[in-house]
């Protein structure tokens, strides 16, 4: 069935309502009068291939959506940002996320191209029922972390890299600019399936923890059209659950205590007990028991930290809800790590920094090779591939050459129309 | 209907001037094809081009096109995209070279509906607008940008 112009027109308008955006926010947006907008919505004027490009962008939806046969007027970016102004009132935040879930849907895109064909309805997924306390939000966390560890087959090894096992499952990733408020956040799009952001002026080892916080929302909490994962709302029991999942996915009791006993360490402790929520906070709840540990100091937890790719501070608070150590020397050795001897004695064990600037951007290196895939495959044209590239880069198409790269294209035949 | 790639390529040799003159085409550039010339030499070359009628600027806004344009962004860039839509939907031509924009149009235009670089400078040479040299040097040109026809001279050609 071709659309009309008229229902395209309509379309248009119940995708900029869904977003919250006015005629006038549109109209500024696309360099034309607030009428012009009430016309192409009318269906009394055409839009342009250029606007309509620019509308699908602003509007957070893949441009073939408007000429879909069923055409769904709510989006998952917009129910969002509905419910959560700061972020939509917020240009810079609102423009990274459209953008990566452009870059989403191309790596969706591409991925079709050269052949993985991934359903996004088709990660996995965990139906419990919501935590009634925080003992029993922790105490799902834990359970889900070791049933997804057991899934995917990683034992008790360190995960290596959090976004590229996030990926391989049909997660899209990225790191996006957001308020401070915010770790990250979780979307369902209909057509990418899930993405998660982690916010990008944390640091590396901190968005290690919000993207496996964020995998716990995609694992349990698919029943919503997302989540955004705020450090003000931490004892949410939905927020609590995510972070004990996330401490046992990226370190779990089993590895923790095999590193230190390889270190010449006793670990018989108690049980857990509580769950960091991030860098330098947790969320408590009692338990009994006594640890009859062997002390635990600065440099093992430098080691901890090296071994599973999380902060210091991560591996104190979790070395504390695992009673490795008391609450007077978690305060003793954060007073150290404060002090700078956590830096100190990493460079004294000649550990590697991790490359907070490179590893930002580490999610794009699977876009990039399937765009050159693709390409190879002559899937995409080398326009298509520039234009990824660009995108990707957030350069101008014309500022990225790829002819080092890529090679030359073969001769170009004559051809002229009959 | 030309493509950014054309045009470039054209621009390069100097010869935008020949879609004036080649009789038996009208040249039409869509929106995003302008957009996509970003070099300011470029830029002006084919603004001047507009300008002196050579070429006529079009907008895609009919919904078959739009759709066909919204289609084709999977594959090809939106340069390539809005014109092979736009050729599409007025049963036009294309003039382009990349060989998967190439597929795209055999497979919506039909055959016989592609021009390419090599295709118009031998329609050139044939019209008398160009010598067998003077294509012979912009086929030169054209190599030290990475652009390579299958074969040494046009003359093999006529």
């Amino acid at each position: 069935m071709r659309i009309t112009q008229a229902a395209l027109g309509t379309r248009l308008r119940e995708a900029r309502e869904s977003t919250g955006l006015t005629q006038d926010e549109v109209g500024r947006e696309l360099g034309i009068s607030r009428s012009g907008v009430t016309l192409i919505e009318n269906g009394t004027r055409a839009v342009s291939s250029l606007e309509l490009d620019h509308l699908a962008f602003l509007y957070g939806r893949d441009i073939r959506n408007f000429f879909a046969a069923e055409f769904g007027a709510e989006n998952a970016l917009a129910a969002l940002f509905r419910r959560n102004r700061d972020i939509a009132d917020d240009p810079k935040s609102m423009s990274a996320l459209r953008h990566c879930m452009a870059v989403g849907r191309e790596l969706t895109n591409l991925e079709r191209l050269v052949g993985i064909d991934r359903d996004p309805g088709s990660t996995v997924r965990y139906n419990l029922s919501a935590p009634r306390s925080k003992f029993d939000a922790i105490r799902q966390g834990i359970a889900i972390a070791e049933q997804e560890r057991r899934r995917l087959g990683i034992g008790d090894s360190p995960v290596a890299d959090v976004t590229e096992l996030l990926e391989k499952h049909g997660v899209r990733t990225a790191v996006v600019d957001l308020p401070e408020d915010i770790s990250g956040l979780t979307v369902f799009d209909a057509e990418a399936g899930p993405f998660v952001a982690a916010n990008r002026s944390d640091h590396l080892l901190r968005r290690n923890f919000s993207f496996a916080h964020e995998y716990a929302h995609v694992l349990l909490d698919c029943d919503s059209t997302g989540r955004i994962s705020r450090d003000s709302e931490r004892t949410d029991l939905i927020e609590v659950r995510a972070n004990s999942f996330a401490a046992n996915l990226l370190m779990p009791e089993a590895g923790v205590r095999e590193v230190l006993e390889a270190l010449g360490k006793s670990t018989q402790g108690r049980l857990l007990a509580e769950t960091p929520v991030d860098d330098d906070r947790a969320v408590g709840i009692e338990a009994r028991g006594t640890a009859a540990v062997s002390k635990i100091h600065m440099h093992d937890v430098v080691l901890l930290a090296h071994h599973f790719g999380v902060s210091r501070q991560v591996v104190l608070y979790r070395l504390r809800n695992l009673k490795l150590i008391s609450d007077r020397e978690l305060q003793e050795l954060l007073s150290e790590e404060q002090a700078g001897h956590g830096r100190q004695l990493e460079q004294l064990l000649d550990l590697p920094e991790p490359k907070h600037a490179k590893e930002r951007n580490r999610f794009r290196h699977r876009f990039l090779s399937l765009a050159l895939e693709a390409y190879q495959r002559v899937a995409i044209s080398r326009g298509k591939l520039e234009e990824l590239f660009a995108m990707l880069l957030e350069k101008k198409r014309g500022e990225v050459s790829l002819a080092d790269y890529v090679g030359n294209e073969p001769p170009t035949p004559v051809e002229i129309p009959s | 209907m030309a493509d950014a790639g054309v045009l470039i390529n054209l621009i390069h040799v100097n010869a935008l001037h020949l879609l004036e003159r080649l009789a038996r085409f009208e040249f039409v550039v869509v929106e995003h094809v302008v957009q996509e010339i970003i070099r300011p030499d470029q830029a002006a070359a084919l603004a001047h081009a507009m300008q002196q009628g050579w070429i006529r600027r079009e907008s895609l806004d009919r919904p078959d096109g739009l759709e066909a344009f919204a289609d084709l962004l999977r594959v090809v860039d939106r340069g390539e995209a809005a014109s092979l839509a736009w050729a599409a939907s007025e049963n036009a031509a294309i003039a382009c070279d990349d060989r998967r924009a190439c597929r795209e149009a055999t497979a919506r235009l039909g055959a016989g509906n592609i021009l390419t670089t090599p295709g118009l400078l031998l329609v050139a040479i044939r019209e008398d607008l160009l010598t067998v040299d003077e294509a012979d040097a912009m086929k030169t040109t054209l190599e030290t940008r990475r652009f390579t026809m299958p074969f040494r001279s046009f003359r093999e050609l006529l």
